[in-house]
């Protein structure tokens, strides 16, 4: 790995590392706050079995702990593209005897590093937390009906899991950030786009499922509005199976909330990691220093935008109609609308892919 | 391509292995809990602990029908829908139903009706309510005075926010008792009618028996006064473990009732005279230490002690103590 580089990768990354740092510290001391809570409630009204207080903790904090690392990530690739889009560095840049590959190598490894360290100190937070606050848990077992499940949903493994799920679902979205950095001249454009891409599939699904629902009502398409869920690795972290205890007499008397297929979720995690990879180097080593001056520079991505964008606008218009104006129009109007908003979608995404070609 | 070829490789491996070890421990969770609800052996242990630890006993049940019997006087005047009448229909319903009752003077409608319960109440239960009741009525109170009183088995409160004429008060009562022979003797040595019952119940380990003070039973009362639970964990006739549970400001002062219940609490306990002394001196200077947390060993017996600070509902900064004292290698 080249010296030079890394040192000036690492330059701009102290600020970030620093910000990363103290959103762990924060989210640790929320996460202490909120056992604290449960400690003082114990004072209160007394000890309650039959529950998972660590388990329960955690997923107050796992809503935040996924939006702010979420916001570090944008901020990461801000400031880590931020000097490479001027014209004048870039142009530096590439005349040194350096390969586009050794860029890239280093810029990807500081970043996931950062967060890594990031989620490193979470993680050691929290167990050491937890660690704390063992000696009032335990009893809470051992009043319980039955120990073991709620043992082992509060016991570091199954934190481990917990975490390693948000944990991949932000490196998804950092690489997936990363990857759009080198298909936009635009930085702000990139990340812009980079999200709402992100979220595009899941939308794209769920919304013409809904559309369709509207005209042809069969089951394949509530299973489809079900599956759009997959389509957004933001709600793997959310989607939490529940687990019913009962008693001798087939009475509910407790559950356990685990997080639903989290094996499946991890291999996709990991795929969308290394897929984003393979696609943002491909693009890297593809880029052309004359074609700065378009937005998107790749043909291919060009299309895709132009049929994304149509797609995104006219569902949109359909949204608009059904959830918010909730306006009562008859069918043929209401396609005639939803294929108004593609061609406005349309329209636009071709004058911004314009840019910068002659 | 090799490269490509390489990566695929690792990413199946990795995934491989991840998915494998998450999908063994997820199996094992839902089998376990699966194993729960189809053993026999479990189903009997789970019966069995899903009793209720504690009842009604004779007089109880004669207090709670006369007070069932109001319905009939007052049907004109109740709304059924009103969670101030537990129409108490002792063999029908869950015992549950009658941990911590309050009957509230709140509803001018139903002064008649209050009036009543607290006649009942003072010839059965808690001798001396009436009087005291008629003397805190139109007690003349600061705006947030909150005076409360351990009459019988029942704690009163009297606030200044009423809606009507004179006082608001309240009687809070437990008509259970613990179902266990031998654990409500060892409580009412411990205790002798100074702490309220506040529950009962058996888990897989233990069985729990929780005493609260009349500052405690009342979970509202004034931020400058101490409040204490005690938590017991017994196993048959074992008691191994005690949880004292004090929240009070750092120059609080025990009062002479808590003296006299965690002295006897330590006299049931296997311990030396000089240990003894030991755990009472800590308790008495409770609110004069400046730690986090403590450790004592003794005999039969290790003694934690845990200082933190708590803001519970907005009453301000308070210190929650935990004192525990549990038998060796419990868990």
């Amino acid at each position: 790995m080249n010296k030079s580089i890394l040192k000036h990768e690492t330059r701009s990354m102290k600020w970030i590392l620093l910000l990363s740092i103290l959103v762990s510290l924060f989210l640790i001391i929320m996460f202490s706050i909120i056992l604290n809570e449960m400690y003082g409630r114990m004072f209160v009204k007394g000890l309650e079995g039959n529950t998972s207080i660590v388990q329960n903790a955690f997923r107050d904090i796992s809503p935040m702990i996924l939006i702010l690392f979420t916001i570090v990530s944008v901020i990461q690739v801000f400031i880590q593209f931020r000097t490479e889009k001027d014209e004048e560095i870039k142009r530096f840049l590439e005349s040194l005897p350096i390969s586009k590959g050794e860029f890239f190598k280093v810029k990807l490894s500081t970043g996931i590093i950062n967060i890594t360290l990031a989620f490193m100190i979470l993680t050691i937070g929290i167990i050491i937390v937890r660690m704390n606050n063992m000696f009032w848990i335990k009893d809470v077992y051992g009043i319980s009906i039955i120990s073991e499940p709620f043992i082992k949903a509060d016991g570091v493994a199954s934190l481990l899991k917990e975490i390693g799920i948000i944990y991949l679902i932000i490196l998804s979205f950092y690489t997936f950030l990363f990857m759009v950095q080198y298909t936009f001249t635009n930085l702000v454009g990139g990340i812009v786009t980079g999200i709402l891409v992100w979220l595009a599939p899941g939308f794209i699904l769920y919304t013409s499922t809904y559309i369709l629902n509207e005209f042809i009502r069969i089951s394949a398409l509530y299973d489809l509005t079900n599956f759009s869920r997959w389509l957004i690795p933001w709600l793997y972290a959310f989607e939490r199976n529940t687990i019913w205890i009962y008693d001798g007499n087939g009475m509910v008397f407790a559950n356990i909330k685990i997080i639903e297929n989290l094996e499946i979720k991890y291999i996709i995690s990991l795929a969308l990691i290394i897929i984003n990879i393979i696609i943002g180097n491909k693009f890297n080593k593809d880029s052309k220093v004359e074609n700065e001056n378009m937005i998107i520079p790749f043909k291919v991505i060009r299309e895709i935008f132009k049929i994304g964008v149509t797609i995104c606008s006219g569902l949109l218009v359909s949204i608009i109609l059904n959830e918010i104006i909730r306006i009562e129009i008859n069918n043929s109007i209401y396609i005639l609308f939803i294929l108004l908003g593609g061609a406005i979608g349309y329209f636009i995404s071709k004058k911004i892919t314009k840019v910068g070609i002659r | 391509m090799r490269k490509v070829i390489f990566i695929l490789g690792a990413l199946l491996i990795l995934t491989g292995c991840s998915s494998t070890m998450n999908i063994e421990e997820q199996t094992v969770l839902v089998e376990e809990l699966g194993y729960i609800k189809y053993n026999k052996k479990n189903e009997i242990h789970l019966e069995y602990a899903l009793e209720d630890q504690m009842y009604i006993n004779d007089d109880m049940k004669k207090v709670i029908m006369d007070i069932s019997s109001l319905k009939e006087k007052y049907k004109d005047g109740i709304d059924e829908r009103n969670s101030i009448s537990p129409y108490l229909e002792v063999y029908k319903t869950s015992v549950s139903k009658f941990k911590n009752v309050v009957f509230n003077n709140n509803d001018k409608l139903l002064d008649e009706y209050f009036a009543d319960i607290v006649e009942i109440l003072d010839k059965s239960i808690a001798e001396g309510l009436k009087d005291y009741v008629s003397d805190m009525k139109y007690k003349k109170l600061q705006p947030d005075e909150i005076i409360s009183e351990k009459i019988g088995r029942t704690l009163v409160y009297t606030e200044n926010r009423s809606r009507g004429a004179g006082n608001s008060i309240a009687i809070k009562v437990n008509f259970l008792d613990i179902k266990n022979d031998y654990h409500r003797e060892l409580c009412n040595e411990i205790f002798h009618d100074k702490y309220f019952l506040d529950n009962a119940i058996m888990g897989e380990e233990f069985s729990l028996i929780e005493f609260v003070d009349s500052e405690g039973y009342y979970h509202y009362s004034q931020p400058d006064s101490t409040r204490t639970r005690y938590s017991m964990f017994l196993k048959d006739k074992e008691m191994e473990k005690i949880n004292i549970l004090i929240r009070g400001e750092r120059e609080a002062d025990l009062e002479s009732d808590d003296i006299y219940v965690f002295t006897n609490l330590i006299n049931t306990l296997e311990l030396r005279e000089d240990e003894k002394e030991l755990l009472l001196n800590e308790y008495k200077n409770i609110f004069n230490k400046k730690l986090n947390k403590k450790k004592i060993t003794l005999d039969n017996y290790k003694v934690f002690i845990n200082f933190t600070k708590g803001n519970l509902y907005g009453e301000g900064s308070e210190n929650l103590i935990y004192f525990s004292i549990e038998k060796y290698n419990l868990y």
